[in-house]
């Protein structure tokens, strides 16, 4: 088998980190810059700011692996884990751009045929996103965790829909 | 009949489809409208503190994350306005590259706009996601349309949304010309695309209503305004962008974090698609001016439900004013203009997709800013959108509580309000004595 053959039947994955640069909300991105060095290279990582973004990154996806910050009452830095569909996510609120939130922007692409066979969703508890704010320590201190925690799925491909930790 | 039972308030407590958390308000007594608030509670935002202190290098990056709808407009009017300040002209070729990254924001904007979020009410959906079920070639139209949008937004700004590539003076480098002709068979596909859109929302049934609007926009001889302009009423005045805050003024409302902004007189006024087409209508591109003459409509319009068939026309020639610039495209040099500190100060008012927004530095002579002033559109539009909605309910107050609402919500997201970026802080001056 060619370069190109053994590519081609590798499953297609890509993660995407859903943020703003304001406090805890930005989480999703340093997420995804760490997840891209444990993965050296081996992950094609996005960063979006708008679930919408996700649309147009969609075709001939075989993974989507999503990591946003959410706020359900938890501790901050609490790592949560579901896979799509699920009724779960709709308490998990995210300020999204006109209302077109991340589980709206899923449903959409489900229904025009567009969402690829698994989808996974990294939630971390945020605490203050107010604009100009730093990344806070509780937030900062579950990046490793979350890393590791989908590097290692990468490898093995886990199906859970269950938070993983909640205080 | 008690004063209880005499009152009857319709509350809608969260806005959908709108950018920001609003809610609205409407109170009657024995059966009359006696009070309309649009109220914005979306905790407000420090922008115009935080950007004080900061250098003018950092106003572009710092200033595109106000909005993640519209981030070009706030970098556009931000670099203008800083420009005006330190005396800096950029070269036509820089200006039109900057047109062409509004074009982006515009083609992004409205079709969002069009498709996902207001198209749904004309058709009877409560979502995007149902009408996506029934009318699934349209919606997949108005994403691949607004996908182009950001494709143009990456290939300029660095990135689709919160672009990176903008700075005083230029871009921080112009793109190749190999990559933007990349873009043509696509926009060439996108301004039949636009215009088909166009026919589509132009036949949904509109409710009527026509208010007695002082329309506001930019005009300019010879362009459909984007960045550049003199500020212009429907009523026959005009004048230039540095007496803003002389033909207008700010003032606070108890139900609202933003500030309300009216004519210096308090009258209100409307910024946006329908007053911007009002004042430029001849200066649309060709394939929209002449579907403008077409369609069954009067120009000035001056029904907020048909603002989205305004949207339509300017998502045309977005489109076919960026397809004209990809045409001609060579890399500006310089792609930036340098320039150097001097103390002063700058205003610029630029078209954001949902209508005029104003900002103004003071810099000093070490380049850092001393104070910035933001005037969004939607706290130009807030105080008129409550006349609009005061002007609608006696056509629907008779019905049920929750049919009223929902289509007071439906006049409400006509105007696209971006309530994330209409909320500022008033400046608060506390006198503190010694004894």
């Amino acid at each position: 088998m060619t370069d190109s053959g053994q590519r081609a039947s590798k499953p297609r994955t890509l993660a995407v980190g859903i943020g703003s640069p304001h406090g805890d909300d930005q989480i999703g991105w340093a997420v995804m810059r760490e997840l891209a060095v444990a993965m050296q290279g081996d992950l094609e990582v996005k960063t979006a700011s708008q679930p919408l973004e996700l649309l147009d990154w969609l075709p001939d996806l075989d993974q989507l692996i999503i990591c946003d910050a959410c706020q359900s009452g938890g501790a901050t830095g609490d790592i949560y884990r579901w896979q799509w569909p699920t009724e779960s996510l709709a308490t998990c609120k995210r300020a999204g751009s006109h209302d077109l939130s991340l589980p709206f922007v899923l449903s959409l692409a489900e229904q025009l045929e567009r969402l690829p066979q698994q989808v996974i969703v990294w939630g971390i508890e945020l605490g203050d996103a107010s604009p100009g704010a730093p990344l806070s320590s509780a937030a900062r201190s579950a990046i490793p965790k979350i890393v590791k925690l989908i590097s290692d799925e990468l490898q093995t491909t886990l199906s859970k829909s269950e938070p993983i930790s909640h205080a | 009949m008690t004063p209880d039972q005499s009152t009857r308030t319709i509350k809608i407590e969260a806005l959908t489809r709108v950018e920001g958390e609003g809610g609205l308000q409407v109170r009657l007594r024995n059966g009359v409208i006696e009070d309309v608030q649009l109220q914005i509670y979306e905790p407000p935002r420090f922008f115009e503190a935080f950007l004080r202190g900061r250098s003018v290098e950092e106003v572009p990056d710092i200033t595109a994350r106000i909005c993640g709808i519209c981030p070009v407009a706030y970098q556009m009017s931000s670099v203008h306005a800083l420009e005006c300040a330190l005396g800096v002209s950029v070269t036509p070729e820089i200006r039109r590259l900057r047109r062409l990254l509004y074009c982006g924001e515009w083609i992004e904007s409205h079709a969002l706009h069009i498709y996902l979020l207001n198209a749904p009410d004309f058709l009877g959906f409560a979502s995007g996601l149902e009408m996506a079920e029934r009318f699934p070639d349209e919606v997949n139209r108005g994403l691949r349309l607004r996908k182009i949008g950001n494709q143009l937004l990456e290939v300029l700004g660095g990135r689709a949304i919160h672009p990176i590539n903008v700075a005083v003076g230029g871009f921080y480098r112009s793109p190749s010309r190999e990559a933007l002709q990349q873009l043509i068979p696509q926009f060439e596909w996108a301004v039949e695309a636009a215009v088909e859109t166009t026919r589509w929302v132009a036949g949904f049934d509109f409710p009527e209503l026509s208010c007695n609007y002082e329309l506001v926009s930019l005009t300019h001889p010879d362009e459909y305004p984007m960045n550049e302009g003199v500020l212009t009423g429907s009523s026959g005045w005009s004048a230039p962008v540095s007496d803003f805050e002389a033909e207008f003024i700010e003032r606070q409302v108890a139900h609202s974090t933003a500030l309300h902004c009216v004519r210096s007189g308090g009258t209100t006024y409307l910024v946006g698609p329908l007053a911007r087409i009002a004042l430029n209508l001849e200066r649309l591109s060709p394939t929209a001016r002449r579907l403008a003459h077409e369609l069954p409509l009067d120009w000035p319009c001056l029904n907020p439900f048909q603002s989205i068939v305004a949207r339509g026309l300017e998502l045309i020639h977005a489109f076919e004013e960026a397809l004209s610039i990809l045409r001609s495209y060579q890399p500006a040099q310089p792609a930036r203009i340098p320039y150097e500190y001097r103390p002063g100060v700058g205003w610029s008012a630029t078209e954001a997709p949902r209508g005029l927004l104003y900002h103004r530095y003071r810099v000093d002579e070490a380049g850092l800013v001393c104070e910035a002033k933001i005037v969004p559109p939607t706290s130009q539009n807030q105080r008129q959108i409550e006349l609009d909605l005061r002007q609608w309910l006696p056509n629907i107050i008779a019905q049920p509580d929750e049919i009223v609402a929902r289509k007071s919500e439906n006049l409400v997201r006509c105007y696209d309000p971006c309530i994330s970026c209409s909320t500022h802080f008033l400046r608060v001056v506390i006198e503190r004595g010694t004894s």
